[in-house]
């Protein structure tokens, strides 16, 4: 017992740990980078040998090029890049999510060079440079080629007057910003502004000649340039050769790394401002939905992401799973309500009609829900309903009594769709499909009988005759139509996409919060029991949703426990074929067991359901029952097989000789001996029976898990009800296995000893 | 007592047993020897149906045991039987090995049984093993118990297979004893010798 406690505490700190909010700790100087950090740099540079001189115990990655390297970082692939500052500092403003660390591994100064001997040319370079320092212009400079965002430049135009003949610069144009052809194809940069002054000074043209780096030295010492400059280290090296001037500007080798405080805030590009945005990113839609049709066909290039029920789709919206969401615009309202960080992106890309839906075979129910139709319509009923789910969005449902005469009314529904259409409030079904459909019930003198289904299942659902009618906001497709039958349109839907507030462009926004006004604070960052305590109240306390939960638990044992006694005489039947003499017997259950190991349960579940007892009246629980039965059976069974195979043949023989009858030797010899190593198999199996049994939602059970699945179409919560379902299974689990155990106990024969001993004493 | 009239066993081709008739009356110890693989065992199994012979008779006291209206189980229970490898019920205590058929078949309560069962671990001399499991004994007192259960039964015949071929030399004298210590006081007659190998055991 002190073991499972102690077990329990250390799982929730695991837990805990796991789930705070875990925010990489933002690089700000180059000590951070100490401790086996991995650098990106290009391959071919001197950067790798200044990352090993100040960090050697640095990982180093090469990448073709400084950009692939900073794109590593961005990624988070490497831990920083390591280049020239002037060309980091560029790409950082170019693409956002990085920052140049202002200390630098080493430092280095640019200069301009020309011939020994050209001491007047040094002296205007030096002069100009002065100048440029002294009046400003040298900050304007720092400015266009330097900016915090975007990209540099442009190119002033700077006027020659070519009295005195032409000024031959020759450059390595592949450094942008310092010196790089720009998208007009003219060669630009911080380094071109600067010799065009030079050249401005001293009364000539400027000429650039556009050469590889290693080619600039030898181009100026042989007379076919006057001054060379790209971002050229001033090296003494290169000054035995040339005369530099002044340093221009002070460089060095530079660090880049990861930008976290920007995480949640997206850069403007990034922002989207209208639905062509969304062509190219992630785009979350509900499986089978219309949504998921128009996005395919409409945004092929986007990638789509079918979530089974609008609670997952917003935790994925949520949690950067997917850029933005498609939902019915009549949901919208619900939904930020209790997403604040959401936003809208596009009130209404399209409408859909939605009507109720058929089976091919109906069509005098159908004519009779037209006819409702139009009566309400004509006397208000239908305008008060719009305006009281659709409208204000009041969460109120009237009392509808139905006379019951005409038999039942099954209606199916999908219980975690979401406000208006369908939730579950206090334990009742509520919303506008729900009351419309009741009041259908009523008018036609039948008992409303709401049958819960997943959205995917509906449609087979209406057709198999497992339900009469479907009313759950479905849109009226022609691909369905090909399938079932729809009423008149009884309401017609707007289809809007929603995203993160801070992915969408603010002038965009519609009323409610600019991306400002998102802080963290207000969602994540309250303190951890009382954000625990408030989900504890939202997801069980209010609206009574603990009876979800206790439904869900009832039935979730009650399908286990049937399942598991059902299973095992199925099982100790199969067992008896599998291991009679008669070869028919022996085949068929060899067949039984491959056929129903080798199938999903789910599928298995929906053949039972959907194709088995297609046009039989059968309670879903009792198709659950048997399905896992069936397939607990094929189980057990073998198992049963090998435990009493395991037992050994003499004592059979034994029993047979000293005069008891097969089955007398089997039940005082052979189970008893048998269920010692069955047992331990067997609660392992029943385990994930329990587990397995959380599936049955899809054919209309509701069990724990559709019951968390409820609560979180209510709250779009996604962590709290998860994670108390996942206890409550686990409890399950535990409590079965104690007990099983408890029987293991028993079976023990030498457990039993110390008892008769104890007896015989006495 | 028992009567056995051309009796015959294939294992497919193989003849094992080949007309065998013979006559066994009560009081007898009758030894059935020969080399290994002649059908020893095979013959004495034939006597309580564990092998089902190919063609022949058998008679116990006069009932034909392969006629299909005979209750088998309950000849069985007349007709003790000690295997080579002492099969005794794992799962249960050396008591419990000696008490399950009287009460569970002979439909005796349990007390008398285990008083019963106390006497004969006393001449098998295990009394003090009563409580314990199979699995906790020698192989020469597991052979004693199986003896024991046989007697628990209160049989008219003993099929002995082979009972002291799995056990090493010391452990042998310990079950022979038990076979004669069993002749005396459970006034079940053995003069001369004591067989070895397979015999079959009537009382007297």
């Amino acid at each position: 017992m002190n073991n499972y406690l102690k077990f329990l505490v250390l799982s929730v700190i695991i837990f805990i740990c796991g789930c705070g909010h875990k925010k990489d700790v933002q690089i700000t100087n180059l000590l951070m980078l100490k401790g086996g950090k991995t650098f990106a740099v290009p391959t071919g540079t001197a950067a790798d040998r200044f990352v090993m001189k100040k960090f050697p115990d640095a990982k180093i990655e090469y990448y073709n090029s400084v950009l692939d390297c900073s794109l590593a970082v961005k990624d988070g692939k490497a831990d920083a890049a390591v280049y020239d500052l002037p060309v980091l500092k560029n790409i950082a403003a170019k693409n956002g999510g990085l920052i140049v660390l202002d200390e630098l591994l080493f430092d280095d100064q640019y200069g301009f060079a020309v011939r020994p001997e050209d001491m007047a040319l040094k002296s205007t370079m030096d002069e100009v440079l002065a100048r440029l320092k002294s009046d400003g212009t040298y900050q304007e400079m720092q400015k266009r080629w330097f900016p915090d965002k975007g990209n540099p430049g442009p190119m002033p135009e700077i006027k020659f007057t070519n009295e005195k003949g032409i000024l031959r610069f020759g450059t390595a144009a592949v450094s942008e910003p310092m010196s790089y052809v720009d998208s007009s194809k003219q060669v630009v940069g911080f380094d071109i502004e600067y010799a065009s002054y030079i050249a401005k000074k001293s009364g000539k043209v400027l000429e650039i000649v556009n050469m590889e780096f290693g080619a600039m030295i030898p181009a100026l010492i042989s007379g076919k340039v006057d001054m060379i400059g790209a971002g050229l280290s001033i090296t003494e090296e290169r000054a035995k050769k040339v005369l530099f001037s002044q340093s221009y500007y002070p460089s060095g080798i530079a660090a880049v790394v990861k930008d976290n405080r920007e995480k949640k805030k997206a850069t403007t590009e990034s922002r989207m401002k209208t639905l062509a945005d969304i062509k190219n990113r992630r785009i979350g839609v509900l499986l089978g939905s219309v949504h998921d049709a128009y996005a395919t066909k409409q945004f092929p290039n986007a990638a789509i992401f079918q979530y089974p029920n609008l609670s997952d789709l917003l935790f994925g919206l949520n949690s950067d799973k997917v850029d933005v969401a498609f939902s019915d615009q009549s949901s919208v309202n619900d939904i930020f309500n209790k997403n604040l960080g959401l936003g809208i992106l596009a009130k209404n890309v399209f409408t859909v009609n939605i009507g109720a839906g058929f089976d091919k075979d109906s069509d005098q129910l159908r004519k009779q829900f037209n006819s409702f139709l139009k009566e309400i319509r004509s006397n208000g009923v239908y305008k008060d309903l719009v305006e009281r789910w659709m409208d204000k969005g009041l969460e109120e449902m009237p009392g509808i009594t139905s006379t019951n005469i005409n038999g039942q009314l099954k209606v199916g529904v999908v219980s975690d769709l979401g406000m208006p259409s369908t939730v579950m409030k206090n334990g009742r079904l509520i919303g506008f499909d729900i009351e419309l459909a009741q009041r259908f019930a009523a008018y036609i003198h039948k008992e409303f009988v709401p049958v819960d289904l997943q959205f995917g299942s509906l449609l087979a659902s209406v057709s198999t005759n497992k339900i009469d009618i479907i009313m759950s906001s479905l849109m009226i497709t022609d691909e369905r139509k090909k399938q079932i039958d729809f009423s008149d349109p009884y309401y017609e839907s707007g289809v809007s996409v929603i995203a993160k507030k801070i992915n969408i462009e603010s002038k965009t926004l519609s009323g409610a919060g600019t991306p400002d006004e998102y802080n963290e604070d207000e969602n994540g960052n309250v303190s951890f029991f009382k954000s625990i305590s408030n989900s504890f109240y939202n997801n069980i306390i209010l609206e009574k949703r603990y009876l979800s939960i206790l439904d869900g638990l009832k039935v979730t044992m009650l399908i286990s426990i049937l399942a598991a006694i059902l299973g095992t005489l199925i099982g100790s039947l199969v067992c008896y074929m599998r291991m009679s003499k008669s070869r028919f017997l022996s085949r068929s259950a060899s067949v039984y067991i491959s056929i129903l190991r080798g199938t999903p349960v789910l599928v298995l579940l929906m053949i039972i359901y959907y194709v088995v007892f297609a046009s039989v009246n059968i309670n879903p629980l009792v198709v659950a029952v048997i399905a896992f039965s069936l397939n607990f059976g094929a189980y057990v069974s073998e198992m049963f097989r090998t435990s009493i195979e395991s037992i050994d043949k003499g004592q059979k023989e034994a029993a047979i000789a000293g005069g008891f009858s097969k089955i007398q030797t089997f039940s005082y010899i052979i189970l008893p001996q048998a269920l010692r190593h069955i047992l331990p198999v067997y609660k392992g199996e029943f385990i994930s029976l329990i587990k397995m049994t959380s599936i049955v939602g899809y054919i209309a059970v509701q069990d724990l898990t559709k019951a968390s699945d409820i609560i979180r179409s209510r709250t779009f919560d996604a962590f709290f009800p998860l994670i108390m379902v996942a206890v409550l299974y686990l409890c399950i689990a535990w409590l079965f296995t104690w007990a099983l155990g408890l029987i293991e106990v028993s079976v023990d024969p030498k457990r039993k000893r110390t008892r008769q001993t104890e007896e015989a004493k006495r | 007592m028992i009567k056995v009239r051309n009796l015959s066993k294939h294992f497919g081709e193989l003849v094992v047993l080949k007309d065998i008739s013979t006559d066994i009356s009560k009081g007898e110890v009758i030894s059935v020897i020969g080399p290994s693989g002649t059908g020893k065992s095979t013959f004495l199994r034939c006597l309580n149906l564990l092998e089902v012979p190919t063609g022949g008779s058998i008679f116990i006291d006069d009932v034909p045991l392969l006629d299909k209206h005979t209750d088998v189980p309950k000849l069985r229970q007349k007709m003790g039987m000690v295997f080579q490898s002492f099969n005794l019920y794992a799962h249960l205590t050396v008591l419990e090995n000696l008490t399950i058929g009287p009460v569970k078949l002979l439909g005796k309560k349990r007390a008398e049984a285990d008083e019963k069962a106390f006497e004969l671990l006393k001449i098998v001399g295990l009394a003090e093993k009563a409580y314990s499991y199979p699995d906790e004994l020698s192989g020469g007192q597991k052979q004693r118990v199986a003896i024991a259960r046989c007697m628990a039964m209160e049989p008219e015949i003993l099929l002995f297979d082979e009972p002291t071929s799995a056990l090493d030399p010391t452990m042998v004298s310990e079950v022979l004893a038990v076979i004669r210590r069993l002749s005396r006081e459970g006034k079940w007659n053995l003069q001369g010798t004591l067989p070895a190998g397979c015999f079959i055991w009537t009382k007297g």
